[in-house]
């Protein structure tokens, strides 16, 4: 659900990057970060407790050109990958505009990414969400690696709507831009 | 000799084979209570201070065969039967295509024989299927609890692995898996049993055997 700011003329959106623990969703974030002009982007924040070690997110609001007068600002976070910390997957959903589903290419993840797909649906569902209604994008990240199960392999399990996907080695960059480009458009699509 | 558990009074059949001299302390499979085993000839003395011991219902289901995740310290006394070593190994890598790799060489090899078929699980070709482990014979919903649990188990192992990389390395060189990693198992199989229900997580193998092939690697550890 995209915000709109009147008095700053902005519309914000949201996109969550969805993902079993250690797929990249970081690393396209800092990837991303690293690379946007300083003057549009706002800071990262990082949020680590004693206890949740992964428990985090990142906060990067990255502007676009303008619809209507209004600036759009997007807003990007990355969700706690590892199974226990559901609650804040949870939260972290509400009010999400648009999904970048992070897999993980390798053999010994693939179940992790199944498991990871079916608990956003059912957190999208308790925010009366549905990935029908959500743009989402998948990126099936770590390619570059040696045991990694193939593409469409991955798109038969993890992808049966057919969304779109990009192939990506998120710390080298490759596939990152084009993954949060694609994203962006399709929330402004449904914007629109 | 028999016995109740005074919690939810399931009754057993205890061997009196295996019952130690002074007595001990078995765990309840249903409910977990401690059940306090009098030493040969006593009544009801109190047990002295012996590792607690997991044991099987006196009527167990027929199939699947319970097999609970028992804490670190704890010894499970099963009846005399091993499952198929290597069964659920056979499973990983198996049905993927490897990028760069030729197809997994074990993906056509015949799956692997049990050395020895256990005495109480006569049909476990049939009921156990070599590559999951879930049972034969269940309904659609049913398999897919399975399936879901199964699954569940293999990604909080797998989770436990990726995060916990150095502290697995050096249990396994220093064989103190269990103890270096009692407390992520633990909060895992506590993750577990929430999320498939505690009648499920208890009696199906499924998080052992995924701690035994993702964390233990193959070996049977827990």
């Amino acid at each position: 659900m995209s915000l709109i700011n009147y008095s700053s003329r902005e519309i914000n959106c949201k996109i969550v990057y969805y993902g079993p623990g250690l797929c990249g969703k970081t690393t396209n974030l800092q990837h991303i970060y690293a690379r946007v002009p300083q003057e549009t982007r706002g800071k990262m924040i990082s949020l680590a407790t004693e206890m949740d070690r992964t428990l985090f997110f990142d906060f990067l609001p990255i502007e676009l050109g303008q619809i209507r007068g209004f600036r759009t600002r997007f807003h990007l976070y990355t969700v706690p990958g590892q199974v226990y910390y559901n609650a804040s997957r949870k939260l972290i959903l509400k009010g999400v505009d648009g999904v970048v589903f992070v897999a993980d290419s390798q053999i010994d993840r693939y179940e992790a990414n199944i498991e990871s797909l079916m608990n956003m649906h059912d957190n999208l569902a308790e925010h009366g969400l549905s990935i029908d209604k959500v743009p989402m994008v998948i990126q099936y990240n770590k390619r570059d690696l040696p045991r990694v199960v193939s593409v469409p392999d991955l798109e038969k399990e993890l992808n049966p709507q057919n969304h779109p996907y990009y192939e990506a080695v998120a710390f080298r960059g490759t596939g990152v831009f084009d993954t949060l480009k694609l994203a962006c458009k399709q929330v402004l699509k449904q914007l629109g | 000799m028999k016995l109740e558990c005074t919690s939810c009074k399931t009754r057993y059949n205890v061997a009196d084979a295996i019952i130690p001299p002074l007595g001990a302390k078995i765990r309840c499979r249903k409910c977990g209570a401690v059940i306090l085993v009098p030493a040969h000839g006593e009544a009801a003395a109190p047990a002295p201070p012996v590792t607690p011991t997991t044991l099987e219902p006196a009527v167990p289901a027929a199939a699947p065969r319970p097999e609970a995740f028992t804490p670190p310290g704890h010894v499970t006394v099963t009846p005399a039967s091993s499952r198929a070593g290597g069964a659920a190994d056979a499973t990983r890598g198996a049905g993927y295509s490897l990028m760069g790799e030729p197809a997994p060489e074990r993906a056509s090899a015949p799956a692997p024989l049990p050395a020895a078929a256990p005495a109480n699980t006569a049909v476990t070709t049939p009921s156990f299927a070599a590559e999951t482990g879930i049972p034969a014979g269940l309904s659609e919903e049913e398999k897919k609890a399975h399936e879901r649990a199964r699954r569940l188990a293999r990604v909080l192992a797998s989770d436990i692995a990726i995060y916990n990389q150095e502290k697995k390395v050096r249990g396994l060189e220093e064989g103190n898996l269990v103890a270096v990693l009692g407390y992520e198992i633990k909060k895992s199989w506590e993750i577990y049993k929430e999320r498939v229900g505690s009648d499920l997580a208890n009696a199906t193998p499924y998080f052992r055997n995924a701690l035994n092939d993702l964390l233990a690697e193959g070996k049977k550890i827990f």
